[in-house]
């Protein structure tokens, strides 16, 4: 092989180093594509760790959320359980036909049907046909609607019945029986199961400091709930009201049955607004006593009265009858608990005395009476707030409490003097010497015993002091 | 151009020494090649190297991390479990209607406290039912009668009915019509029947469930 010249040696040269320059470079492309797969892979990962790390930021309201859940899933199952449970919902209306008095014939439990596609519950439609009372047929549906486990009617088909429940001797109306059909619906919740409980660290301290909360929830979840409190002294509307030829039996005529419940209703309504303006904060004791007072007097007399027209069916028609028991039973009722609750209430208040202005209002006002000669109003007064005067004796009132049962005392006093037999007769005045008085046909002298508590204290010519169990009383004419 | 020849035998003649063009091609190539493989060395050792550990660093931290967002899965799963049935007793609950309220209404609105001159009312019979067709409500079918012959009666009883609480539900009622009845077995014997009927909105609509949704237009 021949000698090289320089250009050859440069060439080659020149060749073997850009061999092994591209080599390197090449080495430096391929380590760049390492460097940029480890730069994207880091970057991968940490776009997971964000993603991690906003996840767990939402660790507390997800653990607090689950918690409100859970806690409140027991009541979730009640409404909307995972099975039909017909055994149990048998039993559940059997409880319901017991309490309402309705009479089921009836009662056809149909299959379990989806909703819709994708929807997470079905529905189980139970058929059944009974026969009651308008009230008895409300208070069944009632229990059913409010029934802890949802149920929906979903049709209900009334006859209006002429028969009366058998061994029924009410002559009411309210009192007809009807053929009802009635169509409910339950619901079967279908969606997975919430599987095994994710375990929640320290989750009975996180559960307490949540239990507002779950509270709340809870609340909010319930279903709708209606209150059916009865017939109310309301008519069937589902019962034809008009009369029967010969169905007055004797009683009054209607326009005399209008008349009376129209009186009725407006004492009721006298009697209800003495009550409430008894019961005016703004109202002075004075006032209440005599409201009360006029108020137990009205009663005294309507109460009987309204009770033997009962007693006598005086009120015979039916629409009459229920507005009767709507607008003078019940509310005749209502007044007579609530005289009993506050009285009740009045016993139990923090301070139930009089104020002192009050004391000394009581007191002039049986002053005045006795000065008048109103014996009864004073009594009257005094024991319409007997119940308020009890102060013990460490109360600075305790000295007016003293002088209104003195009054009292005085009071009772007079009256039992007033109920004794003395007829003056004639009186002997004697300037010099002790006076005389002719009295029930016996002349006594001043200072004289009539009977061993009441003898004659002074007599003048225009009256005559007697002494009665201490006291000081005077007969004038 | 001058032509010269060295003679001397090979031996004697003076050694050739490297070309500066040779040695500068030579040290241009040394350094190239050098520089290649420092960049290189640079890149796959340093570079490379430190990815790698900060990789391992990321790797750890989010095994860690994992944990809790997989927690977070769980508890998500769980609540959405959860949730499913609380948004599905909302969805039964908002279309019920309580229809023993909806009774004791309407015997208030018919009892009327009993003004008989405005009119006394009874019915013979109730029909209520409900679709499973959410876009329809239910209806409400009444046939009844009030005493008397005049028409005016009935008409109060449509207003009585208007002003009832469930009304605000009502889509369509049944306008005030009838006929003059007779029952001899009654006093008095004229009543003037009717049926009435009442269609409600379907239970989105409801005044409970946030009232009547305004229609969108349809193009």
């Amino acid at each position: 092989m021949g000698k090289l010249n320089e250009k050859q040696r440069l060439r080659g040269r020149g060749g073997g180093a850009l061999f092994l320059c591209l080599l390197g470079g090449g080495g430096v492309y391929w380590a760049n594509g390492l460097v940029e797969d480890e730069t994207a892979a880091i970057a991968a990962k940490q776009g997971e760790i964000k993603a991690a790390e906003a996840k767990i930021a939402k660790i507390p309201n997800a653990e607090r959320e689950v918690i409100v859940l859970r806690e409140n899933l027991s009541e979730y199952v009640r409404i909307l359980p995972n099975g039909q449970e017909l055994e149990e919902f048998i039993n559940v209306i059997w409880e319901f036909e017991r309490q309402s008095g309705v009479s089921i014939g009836m009662f056809k439990p149909g299959a379990k049907s989806r909703q819709a596609k994708n929807s997470k519950f079905s529905s189980v439609v139970y058929q059944f046909e009974l026969t009651a009372t308008i009230w008895q047929t409300m208070r069944f549906m009632n229990l059913l609607e409010n029934h802890e486990r949802f149920i929906k009617v979903n049709a209900l088909q009334l006859k209006s019945g002429g028969k009366k429940r058998p061994g029924d001797q009410s002559r009411s109306g309210d009192e007809i029986v009807h053929d009802i059909k009635l169509t409910v619906e339950t619901f079967v919740y279908d969606g997975a199961g919430a599987g095994k409980e994710v375990l929640v660290p320290n989750y009975a301290n996180k559960r307490d400091a949540l239990s507002e909360e779950i509270f709340k929830r809870q609340q909010k979840i319930r279903m709708d709930k209606y209150d059916f409190k009865g017939d109310l002294g309301r008519r069937d509307i589902f019962v034809d009201p008009r009369l029967e030829p010969g169905e007055e039996r004797g009683d009054l005529p209607l326009e005399e049955q209008k008349r009376l419940l129209d009186n009725y209703i407006g004492i009721v309504q006298g009697l209800r607004d003495l009550f409430r303006r008894a019961k005016d904060p703004e109202t002075i004791v004075l006032e209440q006593y005599r409201f009360l007072k006029s108020l137990k007097e009205g009663l005294a007399i309507a109460a009987p009265e309204i009770k033997d027209i009962e007693e006598r069916g005086l009120i015979s028609y039916v629409v009459y009858d229920s507005q009767w028991k709507k607008d003078v039973r019940q509310p005749l009722l209502e007044l007579q608990e609530r005289i009993a609750d506050s009285s009740a209430a009045g016993a139990a208040a923090v301070d139930p005395w009089l104020d002192a202005d009050e004391f000394e209002g009581v007191i002039a006002q049986m002053e005045d009476d006795l000065s008048n000669g109103d014996l009864a109003e004073a009594k009257g007064l005094f024991e319409g707030v007997r119940d308020k005067i009890a102060v013990p004796a460490d109360d600075e009132r305790f000295a007016l409490r003293v002088r209104l049962e003195g009054l009292y005392k005085r009071t009772a006093v007079a009256i039992e003097f007033s109920k004794k037999t003395l007829d003056i007769q004639g009186v002997m005045v004697n300037e010099a010497g002790l006076s005389g008085v002719l009295l029930n046909g016996t002349v006594y002298e001043e200072g004289e015993y009539i009977d061993e508590d009441l003898f004659v204290r002074t007599v003048s010519s225009e009256q005559v002091a007697f002494v009665y169990q201490g006291f000081v009383l005077i007969k004038t004419w | 151009m001058m032509i010269r020849i060295n003679l001397l035998p090979e031996e004697f003649r003076r050694t050739e020494g490297t070309s500066p063009k040779i040695f500068a091609a030579v040290i241009g190539a040394v350094i190239a090649v050098s520089a290649t493989f420092g960049w290189f060395g640079m890149v796959y050792f340093g570079d490379l190297s430190e990815l790698q550990a900060e990789h391992q660093q990321v790797t750890e931290n989010l095994t860690r991390k994992s944990q809790g967002a997989k927690y977070f899965d769980d508890l998500e799963k769980q609540r959405k479990d959860y949730s499913e049935r609380v948004t599905t007793i909302q969805t039964i609950g908002t279309s019920r209607r309580l229809w023993t309220e909806f009774l004791d209404q309407a015997i208030d609105v018919t009892s009327n406290n009993t003004d008989l001159e405005r009119h006394l009312t009874w019915f013979s019979g109730l029909t209520i039912r409900e679709d499973n067709n959410p876009k329809k409500g239910p209806t409400v079918s009444m046939p009844g009668a009030v005493q008397g012959r005049e028409i005016a009666k009935v008409a109060n009883l449509h207003k009585d009915i208007a002003a009832a609480p469930f009304f605000v539900d009502v889509k369509a009622k049944s306008p005030p019509t009838g006929k003059v009845e007779f029952d001899k077995s009654k006093s008095p014997e004229e009543s003037f029947g009717f049926n009435l009927t009442l269609e409600f909105r379907p239970a989105s609509d409801w005044v409970k469930n946030g009232g009547p949704k305004p229609q969108g237009k349809k193009k």
